[in-house]
């Protein structure tokens, strides 16, 4: 069975040094208390498949939390901006078992602070790639 | 989407009539595919929004408006489905009205609601587009327009 899709993504950002890896700094469908400062993806729905093929359009939301909002931000935009040159290309090697196509659905934003005064900046994606 | 009708030929003045008389009603049925639209999006959302104190529930809006930004004779409609209308109520846990913290609840996938969910907006805004009904509405708006005389 090939890799989740957020595991994929995690690696994706790690290879681009945008990120040091799963569980210590990023993590997939799960916000940790501590560190801080953290990079947290979550899939958040899916599309109906069709039978002949198997791929499918996912929906991914990357969130970055931090203490501070200035690092928060840009951490979004460094993230952003590295999908967004492959959102030019039409297409996204997560890994060497991974392709997709990604479509930024909009720029990254303010979602919340949480009761921590942590500051949770975010954007919205959608990556067309397989079922798995 | 290319559409195509036939009008009687008979003087300038009817045949220009005539066409006139079918763009307003493709217009007309166009403005009420838009509204079935959003009153099916607000439906479905209006489901799915997290029901703690009904605030933002309440709030919930949505309208059809032309888009008169460039031409007052354009017939192009903008139809909206949002929160933090009808008054924009106030939360009484927090304080804060529903527009202010409309978008975080939508956006925090954090957050496990008792009853409703994030992405309340969104997620039924695309199964209704992806299901293929929203283009068949359109479609059957402009047909009803055509045929009507």
């Amino acid at each position: 069975m090939p890799n989740p899709l957020l595991l994929d993504i995690v690696e994706y950002l790690a290879d681009n040094n945008v990120a040091i890896g799963d569980g210590i700094d990023c993590f997939r469908d799960y916000s940790p208390e501590d560190p801080d400062n953290v990079i947290v993806l979550y899939e958040y729905r899916g599309s109906a498949s069709v039978s002949f093929d198997d791929t499918t359009q996912r929906a991914v939301q990357v969130t970055v939390r931090s203490s501070d909002p200035d690092y928060a931000r840009d951490k979004a935009i460094e993230i952003f901006n590295l999908f967004k040159v492959k959102e030019c290309a039409k297409r996204v090697d997560f890994t060497a078992d991974r392709w997709g196509q990604v479509t930024l659905r909009n720029t990254p934003f303010k979602i919340k602070v949480d009761e921590n005064d942590r500051f949770i900046y975010g954007f919205n994606m959608g990556i067309l790639t397989t079922i798995y | 989407m290319k559409v195509t009708f036939g009008v009687k030929p008979g003087s300038l003045e009817d045949t220009l009539s005539g066409i006139a008389g079918i763009m307003t009603n493709v217009n007309n049925g166009v403005k009420w595919a838009t509204e079935v639209a959003c009153a099916t999006i607000y439906e479905a959302s209006v489901d799915q929004v997290p029901k703690d104190t009904y605030t933002l529930a309440e709030s919930a809006f949505w309208k059809v408006e032309r888009r008169t930004e460039l031409s007052s004779k354009s017939y192009r409609y903008r139809g909206i489905v949002g929160y933090g209308g009808n008054g924009d109520p106030i939360n009484p846990k927090n304080g804060k009205h529903a527009s202010q913290y409309a978008a975080e609840v939508h956006e925090d996938l954090s957050i496990h609601h008792r009853n409703g969910k994030a992405k309340f907006l969104e997620d039924p805004l695309r199964e209704f587009a992806e299901s293929g009904e929203l283009y068949k509405l359109y479609l059957s708006a402009v047909k009803r327009g055509l045929n009507r005389r």
